[in-house]
């Protein structure tokens, strides 16, 4: 934006005072030798000692050759000097002043003179003189009149002056709110500090400026731009020390310095250091600015008139200062802003990751006013209680937790334990909910949520599911309490047996028989420990295990000659085949004897008498197979999946006996696979069952 | 209190035939008269025929468990005072809430009894019969 400028230093009274000012001044000269029949009048203005001509009449022209006149000088000099009207009848005669001049006054036909000078404020700025063509004794009343010019002169240019005044200063306002709005709307630091360089440069007009900002840790002035000496290199970066001198005091003291004489130099801090002999602050004549946000000193502006060596105008530090507090605002916003805009970036940051934290976590977590309004859920929470967080209605705990509950009454019951919570959410609860229409167990705590102001504005709820671990708690809980039956019913047999027979009389046939069933508690007894201990062990691989080449077939017939007792008693018949080869398999002969004499006992115990038992042992494919065929009371087909695991126990083989583990076919499974094999049964309920394992052969 | 003039008839429930042997020697050596069943339906098959005065209830039998005949007892009109006694070697916490919920004289743990204390326990059970205590 142009501006028009004053580049020079205020005091002038500045003949681009306007044309109006000149106007009135050339009618006053005009009017005044008209009115005192002078054929010349001329107005000379004060600048520094020197008469400048302001306005002159026509016919002034010739006389007023010489446009600067010192103080003293001349006729006219001399009334400045006197600052009293002067008055000369006779230029050819009068010999008391400036010979040269009046010789050349009454060259031109010139021969008597009045001058008087201009007052402002009491003030000699000029004059205003006269010239006559002949010889004349001027009156009082013709100085008063002149005089009467004079003061008009005066005024007028003073008006201008006020007005010129006014002018530049609208102007240098004008331009600094351009500058300001300019610094503002920069888009880059750059920007910025080009716009106050220039616009200092068009309104205040120093030959160089350069701006010093501190650096991060404020021990040091860096530069920011400079302008006026383009073939030097940037001002460097000074050190905060008082070494740095002036400008130390500048930034510390957060005061303006103005060097404009040499009385101002001597005063100052001395510049030391390495830099003292750059050209940038080899100057004496300066001004520099603190440039002041707050209570804090962000830079310093430093600025001289080097290159023209014009002195400075105190007056022109003032739209300078204005400058540079803009900058200084300018520069402290785009700070703030840049903080501003990182904070947001890094709350930002920090909300992404806590939401992926939430999201991602394994647990439910939901956010609950207190109200009983879901306010947030992450994706756990809504696979758990299998909700969708958009819909509406899912947006009540109540009614999320509601199609999860068969029966009311627990439904109830959970309703009441979170409204409670709601009601007092600084008590903070947990719990089991067994939510019967999935299934599945979670376990929840809820804590109560405080705002930043720590007041408690809802709940934080957390679900787990625990389904996994309360079945497997509530197994283990029915495993101890099933050992405990099965370990209790025998200790309690031998205990009362032994409590009969110590009461019977001595002799008592009774005696024997209760001792008998004693013993065979123990025995039953001792086989469910043993058997517990090993399936324990084999589960834990705590077994130590000797795998050799084992004959299966021999081991087969050792079992068989053990329990043929037991099979003449119940009348079965008994074949086998196969038992001559000698198939072998690498495996433990204790376990693998476990596993043929559980299925043998099995066979034999769960047919009724007179049944048909047939064993069968082949090799093929480098795998070894064994099979017990029996006419038996059979599995049924809902029986027959569970048949290997743990503790389980058909409901027809339950009646016939009631005194098994549940463990025997467990432990057969776990045997076999522990050596690389398979066991499987078919079977029919009523119609017998065929128990088959294969080995792997051994090489 | 009145001396009953016929023998109490007790009915014993109880899978394992040692326990069930001993147990019924014992209540016959106290002058009670007594019928055994050897699973949970002939329990509960037993008790609706012979309206026994006292029931001696194992919890763990095959056919149908000693909770599930206790349920069908207490269902029954008919019999849903008999007094019941829980003998069993297993003592789950569930168990032992849902037959005291049903209503049971009390629930004793086998092995941790003598058969004189069992059968003690009967005696005054009898006993303390007359003064309403039943």
């Amino acid at each position: 934006m142009p501006l028009a400028t004053i580049r020079e230093p205020k005091g002038r009274h500045s003949r681009a005072a306007g044309r109006e000012t000149d106007q009135m001044l050339t009618m006053i000269v005009n009017e005044a030798a008209k009115l005192l029949s002078a054929e010349a009048a001329a107005i000379r203005l004060l600048e520094g000692d020197e008469l400048v001509i302001a306005a002159r009449s026509e016919l002034a022209g010739p006389l007023t050759t010489k446009p600067r006149l010192k103080v003293g000088e001349s006729l006219t000099g001399r009334v400045i000097a006197s600052g009293a009207p002067l008055a000369v009848e006779d230029l050819l005669t009068e010999g008391r002043y400036d010979t040269a001049h009046q010789r050349a006054a009454a060259e031109l036909g010139f021969r008597s003179f009045l001058g008087v000078p201009l007052r402002t404020n009491d003030h000699p700025v000029g004059t205003l003189a006269l010239y006559a063509k002949k010889q004349r004794r001027f009156s009082a009343e013709e100085v008063a009149v002149l005089s009467a010019f004079a003061d008009q002169a005066a005024l007028a240019i003073e008006k201008g002056r006020l007005l010129v005044e006014a002018e530049e200063g609208r102007q240098v306002l004008e331009g600094l709110a351009a500058v300001g709005l300019e610094m503002q709307t920069a888009a880059t630091r750059d920007a910025r500090l080009a716009a106050f360089i220039a616009g200092a440069h068009e309104i205040v007009g120093f030959d160089r400026m350069y701006v010093l900002l501190a650096g991060a840790d404020g021990s040091t002035l860096e530069p920011a731009c400079a302008h006026g000496q383009n073939g030097l290199l940037p001002p460097p970066t000074l050190s905060l020390t008082p070494e740095a001198g002036v400008f130390y005091d500048a930034f510390h003291g957060r005061q303006s310095i103005m060097v404009l004489s040499d009385g101002d130099l001597e005063k100052i801090r001395p510049f030391v250091g390495p830099h003292r002999d750059n050209g940038w602050f080899r100057t004496r004549r300066f001004v520099i600015l603190p440039l002041l946000v707050g209570d804090r000193t962000i830079g310093v502006v430093m600025a001289d008139n080097k290159l023209t060596r014009r002195p400075i105008d105190p007056a022109s530090v003032e739209p300078f200062t204005l400058l540079c507090q803009q900058l200084a605002a300018v520069l402290e916003h785009e700070r703030a802003e840049r903080e501003r805009v990182a904070l947001l970036r890094l709350a930002e940051a920090q909300r992404t990751r806590l939401t992926q934290i939430f999201e991602s976590t394994s647990d439910g977590i939901m956010l609950v006013n207190l109200q009983g309004g879901i306010e947030s859920a992450n994706q756990r929470a809504r696979e758990l209680l299998d909700f969708d967080s958009s819909a509406t209605a899912d947006r009540d705990l109540m009614a999320v937790l509601a199609p999860h509950f068969h029966v009311a009454a627990e439904y109830d019951r959970a309703v009441a334990r979170f409204a409670a919570l709601l009601r007092d959410p600084e008590r903070a609860d947990g719990g089991d909910l067994s939510l019967t229409a999935t299934g599945r167990v979670l376990h929840w705590t809820g804590r109560a949520t405080t705002d930043t102001a720590t007041r408690t504005i809802g709940l934080t709820l957390t679900f787990q599911d625990v389904t996994e671990e309360r079945a497997v708690s509530q197994m283990k809980s029915d495993f101890v309490s099933f050992v405990t039956h099965q370990l209790r019913t025998p200790l309690a047999g031998i205990k009362w047996m032994l409590e009969l027979a110590a009461e019977e009389p001595a002799g008592s046939a009774e005696i024997a028989s209760y001792i008998g069933d004693a013993r065979e508690s123990a025995e039953r007894l001792i086989r469910l420990v043993n058997d517990l201990l090993d399936v324990s062990r084999l589960e834990s691989g705590k077994l130590a295990i000797d795998a050799q080449p084992t004959d299966v077939a021999a081991l087969t017939s050792d079992v068989l000659a053990e329990v043929a007792s037991l099979v003449r008693e119940k009348a079965h018949r008994l074949s086998a085949r196969g038992l001559d080869e000698a198939p072998v398999a690498i495996v433990d002969a204790q376990l693998l004897r476990e596993v043929v004499m559980n299925l043998v006992s099995n066979a034999i115990k769960y047919t009724p008498e007179g049944g048909d038992l047939e064993i069968d042992v082949t090799s093929a494919n480098g795998e070894l197979r064994w099979a017990i065929k029996d006419s038996g009371i059979g599995i049924p087909k809902e029986a027959q999946r569970r048949l290997f695991e743990k503790f389980f126990r058909a409901d027809n083989a339950v009646t016939v006996e009631t005194e098994g583990t549940g463990l025997g076919l467990y432990l057969v499974r776990l045997i076999v696979e522990k050596f690389g094999g398979r066991v499987w049964c078919e079977s029919e309920a009523a119609r017998g069952s065929r128990f088959t394992f294969v080995l792997p052969l051994a090489p | 209190m009145t001396a009953p003039a016929r023998a109490r008839r007790i009915l014993l429930a109880e899978d394992d035939r040692f326990l069930r042997r001993a147990c019924e020697a014992a209540i016959r050596q106290r002058g009670f008269a007594i019928t055994v069943a050897p699973d949970g339906e002939a329990a509960l098959e037993a008790a609706r025929r012979e309206r026994p005065d006292l029931v001696l209830l194992d919890m763990l039998m095959p056919r149908l468990s000693g909770l599930e005949v206790l349920r069908a007892l207490r269902a029954d009109p008919a019999m849903a005072d008999v007094p019941v006694l829980i003998l069993s070697n297993s003592s789950r916490e569930q168990d032992v809430a849902e037959v005291t919920r049903l209503g049971i004289i009390g629930y004793w743990v086998k092995s941790n009894l003598s058969l004189r204390e069992l059968g003690d326990r009967v005696v005054s059970f009898f006993e303390g019969e007359g003064d309403g205590r039943g």
